[in-house]
């Protein structure tokens, strides 16, 4: 978190010393910071761990991006035909993640995933209870969220405990 | 740029009447609160075109109050379904 | 370029909007109904608040664009996982093609207790 937010600083002073006061510069000035960081604290054992989350963030994001824009034409493509193909069934899936955050985290991730919708989590944290649209086979389905809950504990696993 | 503007006032325009209707027509009450929740959703939208469209920034700020309105509004009528319990309509 | 970004984000936004206006009066009941407005409808008002982002590039307007952005995509989630709790304490009709529901049960038990 520390290495963080002294990235943060070095993408905020660069915006200001350019005086461009938009997005793109902060961008900018975020991936110079990273990499100046890189360069001068790269075996400092509070920052090491930052290099490597960087780019398993980036790689995230963009699997998800992925995923997001096929699963929303599956959807619009049920949408707009005239026969339901979907297969809507309510799971209850296993957790492993404990704390709070990621659980939140995970959460909100599967609604933001189109096919999935997070509907409660049990009381004692072990179970998450998931409408999902397409069906096909449930044990494929478990594999694919226990992978995404694997990607979220390498993500801020450390963190927040 | 001022086609795609009319292109999207347009379709926005659409998407609001049907959600109207799913407001009006909805089985059961959360339906509803679905249909308002995107009707507010559509209400941003509209304020983003319109501040692109005519340049009057100011309105940003609507867009977020409304936001955080839509959003307080949809957990504020969840609870009032959770304490009444079950209900047929 | 600029102009090209945002009428490309404005009429995509637009066109997911309409698509989830379009699902919530296609899909046959509450949950999957609330399956297009809380990604689609969120996706796109999101997008197309990003396109008065990519349109002024100045620091006020830029804030206040990826504040609400931001806003609308993180509580959309906690919405929908809201009304749905709702929808089941309410007792709502579910599709005739589901297949199975774990969650019914559940609140069978917490009913019955």
């Amino acid at each position: 978190m520390r290495a963080l937010a002294w990235n943060m600083l070095a993408a905020v002073l660069w915006v200001l010393l350019n005086g461009n006061y938009n997005l793109g510069s902060f961008v900018l000035g975020f991936i110079i910071g990273y990499f100046i960081l890189l360069f001068c604290v790269r075996k400092h054992p509070s920052f090491s761990p930052y290099f490597y989350k960087v780019p398993t963030a980036i790689h995230f994001v963009i699997f998800f991006l992925y995923d997001l824009i096929v699963a929303n034409i599956k959807v619009a493509y049920d949408i707009v035909t005239p026969k339901h193909l979907m297969k809507p069934a309510v799971l209850k899936i296993p957790l492993s993640l404990r704390t709070d955050t990621q659980i939140a985290l995970f959460g909100n991730l599967i609604t933001v995933t189109p096919g999935s919708l997070t509907l409660d989590v049990s009381p004692d944290k072990q179970w998450l209870y998931v409408h999902v649209m397409y069906l096909e086979d449930e044990e494929k389905q478990l594999r694919e969220f226990a992978a995404l809950e694997t990607r979220i504990k390498n993500l801020v696993g450390g963190y927040d405990e | 740029m001022s086609s795609v503007i009319l292109v999207c006032y347009v379709t926005l325009s659409f998407a609001m009447l049907i959600a109207l209707y799913r407001l009006i027509v909805g089985p059961s009450l959360p339906d509803r609160v679905v249909s308002l929740e995107l009707i507010a959703a559509l209400l941003v939208g509209f304020i983003a075109i319109y501040v692109v469209d005519t340049g009057a920034t100011a309105f940003l700020d609507v867009a977020i109050v409304l936001a955080l309105v839509s959003f307080i509004a949809a957990i504020g009528m969840a609870h009032f379904l959770e304490r009444g319990g079950h209900r047929d309509d | 370029m600029t102009n090209f970004l945002t009428a490309f984000f404005l009429f995509t936004g637009a066109a997911l909007m309409f698509l989830a206006a379009l699902g919530l009066l296609r899909m046959p009941d509450l949950l999957t109904r609330m399956h297009a407005t809380s990604k689609a409808g969120a996706l796109g008002s999101g997008l197309m608040v990003f396109a008065v982002a990519a349109a002024y590039s100045e620091p006020g307007i830029t804030a206040r664009a990826v504040a609400v952005m931001v806003f609308i995509i993180m509580t959309a989630p906690v919405a929908a996982h809201a009304i749905a709790r709702a929808g089941y304490v309410v007792g709502i009709d579910k599709w005739e093609g589901t297949i199975k529901d774990d969650f019914e049960d559940e609140f069978k038990e917490h009913n019955s207790e």
